[in-house]
Order: C-alpha cells, then structure tokens, then sequence
C-alpha cells in the first residue's frame, strides 16, 4: 500500500505542476455558445417583449415550466434572465447579416452544458459533468430535461397509458418523462431485464432509476447512507449493520458487496439472486452443497435465517 | 402483472435508436387532469405471488388528478399530483416553487402493499414512506433540507420472522460555489429501530465535507472528507473515516485521463468475527477520441484492505486488481460497434478459519462484452453478447456465463411502430466432487413485443406481449426455480381533439410454477379509463 500511495502523491504532484504550470498563460478564448454571451453588452439584450413578437405561443406556455421561476427573476443579471439567458442576446439573434441563436436542438453535448452550467454552477461544475460516462457518450442536458412545457402529444398515444394500474411517482420537475422512460430510451436491454420474474419494482413506481444511480456526479457521495455498504441500504435497513457476527461478501472487502449474490435490475431466479437457492451460497462454500443438509435451502429453511449478518450467531442461524 | 404494465410503458421508447436517442415522448402538463380507471380482475389462484411486488386498484380508482399553476408575475410554480387508491397503493406529491424559484418545497406520501409470495396464508406487507424536503437559495449558497420517514411492515410465510421497521432519515446540505469550484457541507442522521425488538436499534450521524477547484486549464480536483458515527443498541460507537481525492485532467484536445484515490479508517467494535479495519481504492481511467469517430477508455482499480482475522490473532490485507478497457465506434455509416472488456484479480485472500481451510472466494473473474447497433431506415437493431468466467482455484470450481439478447424497433409507418426483444442466459458451473454443482445455475429466457398503431386520427391501438421462463431443474423444489409467465396487454384508445381520452384494455396474465402449482396464478383484467384534461 506504502508503494501505491507513494505512486499516487507523486502522480498528483506533477499533475498539479504540469496543470498549474505548463498552460498557465493560455486562458483560451470562450467558445460557442459562451462566446455569445461574452460579447454581448447590455444594449444587447433585448426582453422578452422583444422574443414574443415572433413566439408568442413558447413565450406563454413557458409560464408553467418549473424553469420560470428562477429565469424570471429581475433579481437576476440581464445575461441570464428570461429567453436570452439561455437562448443568447436578442440582438445578434436579429442581425440580419449574422443571424445567432443558442438552439439546443443544434448544439452538442459539450455546447449545451456548458449553457446550462452558467447559472447550475452552485450543484456542478462542467469539469464535473465531463468526468461522467453520461457525457463521454456525448449525452446532453436537453436529451433528459425539458425547459418548455410541451403539447399534448400527436398520433400514436404513448405507450405509458397502461400504468395507471399501478400507482406512479409524477416525474421530477424539468424531466421529459418518468426516469424509466427517459433512462430507458438508450438503455433498452437494463430495463428490459425490469420484466424478469424477479425484479426491483420499478415497474410498479415503487422506485426510480436515481434511487441507485447518480447521473450527478455532484450528489453521489450522500447518496451512500452507510459507510460500508453503501446505498442499498437506504430501502434495505435491516442488512445495514454493523452486526456483531458480519458475513464476509456483505462486509465489502472483495468490491462487490451486495452484487457478489443479487442482480440489482432482474434476475430469473427468486430474490435478484445470481443463482439459484443453494447456489448463492455454494459459489463460495462449495463443500457446503451436496454434504450439508442437502435438499434444502439455505436461508428458508429457517437455519441460515440471518445471512447478511447476525447479532446473536457466528453461523448466522439467528438474527 | 407487472411485466406487462412495464412493457407497455417501453413498447414506444424501444423504438428509438441507441447512439442518438430521440427524445422520449414529452410530459403533457395541462392546468389539471383527472383520470378515472375502472379495473375488475378475473382472478385464479396464488394473490400473493400476483401482488408480490405491489397491489394494483381493483374497481374504481383515481389513476391521476394534478393541477398544475405558474404565474410569471409571481414568479411561482405549484404542481400537484394523487395517484392510485386510497384502499390499495397510492401516490401523492407536491412541489411548489415560491419568490422566484429561490425557495423550493416538496413533499410526497406513498405506500404499497404487497406479499411475500407464499402458498399459506400469510399477513399482508405494507411500505409507507413520507418525504418532505426544502431548497432555500442564500445568496451565491444553497441550503437543502430533507426529511424522510420509511415505515416497513413485512411478514413472510414460516419459518422467517416479520420485520416491522422504521428509518428516519434527517439530512442537511449547504453548497455554495467557491472560487472556480464549490463547496459542499453536509451532516445527517438515520435512525433504525425494529418494532419486532430483535434487530437493535441503530443511529448513524454523517458529517461530510467537499470541495472542488479548477486548477489552471487543464486539472479539477475533488477532495472530501465524510465522517460516519454509528451506534448500534446502546454499544460502543463505531466509527467510520473516508478521505477521498479524485479529478480529472485533460491531456489534450482528446484525451483525458480521471483519477481518484480513496481511504477508509474503520473502527467497528460491534463486529466481533471478522471486520475491516482499512480499506484503500486507487482508481484511473484514460479515455481518447481516435478520429473516424472512434473512442477508447482503459481503467484500472486497486482496492486493498486490512481485514481482521476473525479469530483477531492476525490482519490479513486481501488485494483486488481490476482492469477495464473499452472501445466503441461507428464500422460504418449505420453500425455502431461497442466493445468491453474486463479483468479483475484477487490476492493475498485471507486464511479461511473453518473447517474446509480452502479459499472461498472467486480470485479471478473475467468478461468481455460487444454491442452492435445497427440503424435502419426509421428503426434499429441491437444485438448483445457477453461472457463472464469466474474461477476459485483453491476449490477447482470455474462458473461460466453467456448471454445474449437481440432487439429492434422500427417505425414501418407514421402509423404504426413495432418493437420486439429476446434476452438469454446460460451458465455453465463446476466444482471439484460437486457434480450437481451446475444445476443451481439456471438459464433464463425473456421475449417481449410490442406494436403500437394508429388506426384514424383518433383511434389508437397498442399490444404487447412478454414471456419469460427458466429452465432450472431446481434439485431443492423451491418455488420460483422453474417457472414460465405469460403477460398480453391490449388497448384501444380514443382520443378526442381536446385531448380527453378514453382507453379500453385487456390483460390475459398466466404464471405457471412447474415445481409448486400452489404458486399458480391466472388473470384477466378488463379496464375503461377516461382521462380529462382542463
């Protein structure tokens, strides 16, 4: 250990030399879209009289986005007030010659959060977002958020009709949808695991996708609740501990914890379990399988009954 | 029930393509919606595995009633939501913006019902959690308080006892931008106690402690600092220190490397078998664009621990190495080609006090995984394979896993879109002397459909149709190890130009447990719901 976080502190002091050091001077210019609000002095902003003129209809319907509030605010400096806060200075988007606009639907992934992150700074920095494999898959803020409260939806009806048979969470303000629906859109296959026999509820809007997983980097260490077993926990309080007889995969020192005996989306096998019935514990105990009451389970048969730990029981025979 | 609920849910997302996504379909917020559900289930036999998960409204219900408010003089916002039946699970909400956005206030109530799936009669189970929440804007900072209450009651089918517990959970955090960076302090409690009086009651302070700095150009650092007091029936406290540094630094105009480095302290003095004593993470990942639209990542992980041997005579410091690579790219102008790859290793495992003196663990584990994405016309296909290989070389015993699955979704009009995926599971196990080793390792196979269409401009149809199965020869005769469930779901929907709906359904469900027919379930359910809009 002494060697590796030798290697580290040495590995961070030349990064902090080289960053500190070899680029110093080279403050680049801003690049588009902040480029556009860089420029711009006050007499560039026009209002949002001035966009009205043309959309009236976004300019009205944006009084019922969650978004208004905090973008109305006169409190706010002109730059980032009403329309022109996002979408740029009024004036050159009028420029007859030289006509811009900061249009989500153009930009990618990079452009638009760093829009976004002019005024989100206080939850996250743009080196913060840069570091998640969200935005390496060059995944935007506008792919999950909505600003503009949007029509009703034309053609076929959306396929969510059917949910009303179970009660649903409503979906967190500026979402375009419920996190199912808007984490499920690129990851097909992880929510179709969701239908397995055994599954997390979400389908029953028991839970959401950022229960667990934390498309902000920001608010991922609170997430964890317990200091060794992390977040599941947070639902699962009675595996939480310590306990005073702890059972080794669940204590945390091979990496996986709770994932070395369960499928955390679906499994075909009762319990999210990686295998079946003896064979979560005989992936370990192997010499447990055919010489140890055989024939039975483990847990539900009432021996093992405390399997994520125990107060009581070194085998972990009572909770 | 609930597999085909889910199904419908996705039916219209699995049509769109994997790399550029195109948006979900879009929240309607009207000022208010109210939306009345009439639902009869024609049931036979298991409720409980039926309701294992939740417990849908069954007559009338009130599927939706929201109103939703903003006022761009004010500057406020309210949006307000009831879902569900008061008799079975319900959902309410509500979130109200004031003095513009400054102050935010939220709070909702939820509880379910549901069964631990049990061929005997046994008590119905109950989760309620109430959650209230307030985001107060201090100038530059931001104060955000939060207060949970998760009430558990659960019964299982004998010989498990019940679990009847509570966890309160209190938590403040103060973030503020500080320099080219922020900071973030934070401190919460939760507290656990057992209505059955068996497990001890537990309380868990945090403190907690961020900061972030951009470091000229090219370098953010992260540092924190989180400190865990735990208190388990009135013993000695445990305590837990974490100190974390993590960031990221760019090397060029496509390369970046990530890094982090953690370390833990424990101090756990409830634990009387083996226990933790330190634990440290090194983490680095370099990732590069290639051009061609090419990109690679390689990580690596070294988590390394003191562990105290259970019978306290030595500390054991057990090593995992884990390696991970990845590549993705486009082959061509329709075909997207993701690769990954992963290693890890365990070493210096510790001495197992017990009567089999083997090594129990999995000291390596292997897997590789390639995704194909091909884009068609309006629709795409995806194909999925991955394969694991964990092996325990003490025991002889090697676990191999395969998996694949195929999908596509295609719009083949403006009128009608279909969506169709097969997941599959296999797994090959052995262990030296344990010949029925293998047989707890079950295959699974999962195929979903779905079509959704329209007929006019106001009539709709949708259908899908998921089947899944295991082919388990469960040795144990313990339910849910060999089993096939059979879910339809078919709608018809009219909507008027005003946007109010009415849509009929029909759900034939079937749940066959080939092992105990006690487990049996078969459904039809029939559904009118009109939804209005105002």
């Amino acid at each position: 250990m002494r060697l590796g976080t030798l290697f580290l502190g040495v590995g961070l002091a030349s990064l902090f030399v080289g960053a500190l050091g070899g680029e110093k001077a080279a403050q680049k210019e801003p690049q588009f879209p902040l480029s556009l609000f860089a420029k711009a002095t006050e007499e560039s902003y026009l209002g949002d009289d001035a966009c009205s003129s043309c959309h009236e209809d976004v300019v009205a319907k944006f009084k019922l986005s969650a978004h208004a509030p905090h973008s109305n605010s006169a409190k706010l400096p002109v730059g980032k007030r009403g329309c022109e806060g996002c979408h740029g200075p009024g004036q050159f988007h009028v420029d007859e010659e030289n006509p811009q606009v900061v249009s989500y639907k153009k930009m990618d992934a990079k452009q638009v959060a760093a829009a976004c992150l002019r005024c989100h700074g206080d939850t996250m920095k743009l080196s913060h977002w840069n570091r998640t494999d969200h935005a390496q898959a060059s995944v935007a803020c506008t792919s999950c958020h909505q600003i503009h409260p949007a029509e009703p939806a034309e053609g076929k009806p959306p396929a969510d009709a059917l949910v009303a048979f179970h009660a649903q969470p409503t979906p967190k303000k500026l979402l375009k949808g419920s996190e199912a629906q808007v984490c499920g859109s690129c990851h097909k296959k992880t929510l179709t695991q969701f239908k397995q026999n055994s599954h997390h509820p979400l389908p029953e809007g028991r839970m959401v996708c950022s229960d667990c997983h934390d498309v902000h980097p920001a608010k991922s260490a609170r997430k964890d609740v317990d200091a060794v077993k992390g977040k599941c926990v947070t639902c699962h309080a009675d595996k939480a501990g310590p306990f005073v007889y702890e059972h080794d995969p669940v204590a945390g020192w091979t990496g996986d914890g709770c994932m070395e005996c369960h499928k955390p989306h679906g499994s075909q096998n009762p319990k999210l379990l990686t295998s079946f019935s003896r064979g979560a514990c005989a992936q370990c105990h192997t010499d447990k399988l055919s010489r140890h009451f055989p024939g039975r389970s483990c847990w539900s048969s009432g021996c093992h009954v405390a399997v994520h730990g125990s107060n009581t029981d070194p085998k972990l025979l009572r909770r | 029930m609930a597999l085909l609920a889910f199904s419908c849910v996705f039916a219209q997302e699995e049509g769109q393509s994997a790399e550029e996504p195109a948006a979900p379909p879009t929240v309607v917020r009207p000022r208010a919606v109210f939306d009345f559900s009439w639902i009869n289930w024609e049931f036979n036999g298991n409720v409980r595995k039926f309701k294992q998960y939740a417990t849908p409204a069954d007559g009338w219900s009130l599927g939706e009633a929201s109103y939703l408010w903003g006022n761009d003089v004010r500057n406020a916002w309210f949006l307000g939501a009831y879902r569900g039946s008061p008799e079975d699970d319900f959902w309410a909400g509500a979130d109200l913006l004031l003095f513009d956005g400054t102050t935010a206030l939220g709070g909702s109530l939820r509880r379910n019902k549901f069964f631990d799936p049990f061929p005997l009669l046994v008590d119905e189970s109950e989760r309620e959690v109430g959650e209230a929440t307030l985001v107060q804007a201090i100038g530059p900072a931001r104060l955000a308080l939060r207060y949970q209450m998760d009430k558990q009651d659960q019964y299982f089918g004998a010989p498990r006892e019940p679990l009847r517990q509570r966890t309160r959970f209190m938590d403040a955090v103060l973030g503020t931008e500080l320099g080219d960076g922020r900071l973030q302090l934070g401190v919460s409690e939760r507290t656990y106690w057992d209505r059955t009086n068996v497990l001890p009651d537990t309380d868990v302070v945090r403190y907690d402690a961020i900061v972030s700095q951009q470091l000229g150009p090219r370098l953010n650092l992260e540092g924190g600092y989180l400190q865990h007091k735990i208190r388990v029936g009135g013993g000695d406290e445990n305590e837990v220190e974490t100190w974390l540094v993590q960031g990221d630094l760019d090397l060029g105009e496509a390369t970046t490397l990530g890094f982090g480095f953690r370390y833990e302290d424990l101090n756990l003095p409830t634990v009387q078998n083996a226990a933790l004593r330190k634990r440290y993470s090194t983490t680095g990942r370099l990732n590069h664009r290639f051009g061609g639209g090419w990109s690679a990542s390689v990580g690596y992980r070294h988590l390394e621990s003191e562990r105290i041997r259970s019978d306290r005579s030595e500390v054991e410091v057990p090593i995992r190495d884990a390696w991970t690579g990845r590549v993705w790219g486009r082959l061509g102008p329709n075909l997207r080609l993701s690769v990954r790859g992963a290693y890890d290793h365990l070493r210096g495992l510790p001495t197992v006090v017990s009567d089999d003196a083997r090594a129990l663990w999995w000291n390596d584990r292997a897997s590789l995984q390639a995704q194909l994405d091909w884009f068609v016309g309006t629709g795409t296909i995806y194909a999925t394979f991955a394969h694991g290989v964990s092996v325990n070389d003490d025991r002889d015993a090697t676990l191999r896993s395969t998996s694949v699955a195929l999908g596509g979704s295609f719009e083949l009009t403006d009128r009608l879109s279909v969506f169709a995926e097969h997941q599959r599971e296999n797994h090959r196990a052995r262990a030296a002397g344990e010949p029925d080793f293998d047989a707890y390792f079950a295959g699974g196979v999962l195929s979903t459909l779905g079509i959704s269409a329209a007929l006019s401009d106001q009539w709709f149809f949708s259908g899908t149709y998921t089947e899944t199965g295991t082919n388990n020869s469960n040795l144990v005769f313990e339910p849910g190890g060999n089993y096939k469930g059979k879910y339809w779901s078919l709608a018809l929907t009219h909507r008027r130009p005003d946007g109010n709906e009415l849509m009929l359904g029909w759900m034939p469900w079937r749940y066959l447990d080939r092992t105990n027919p006690f487990y049996d379930y078969d459904t039809q359910a029939f559904v009118v719901t009109a939804k209005m809009r105002f």
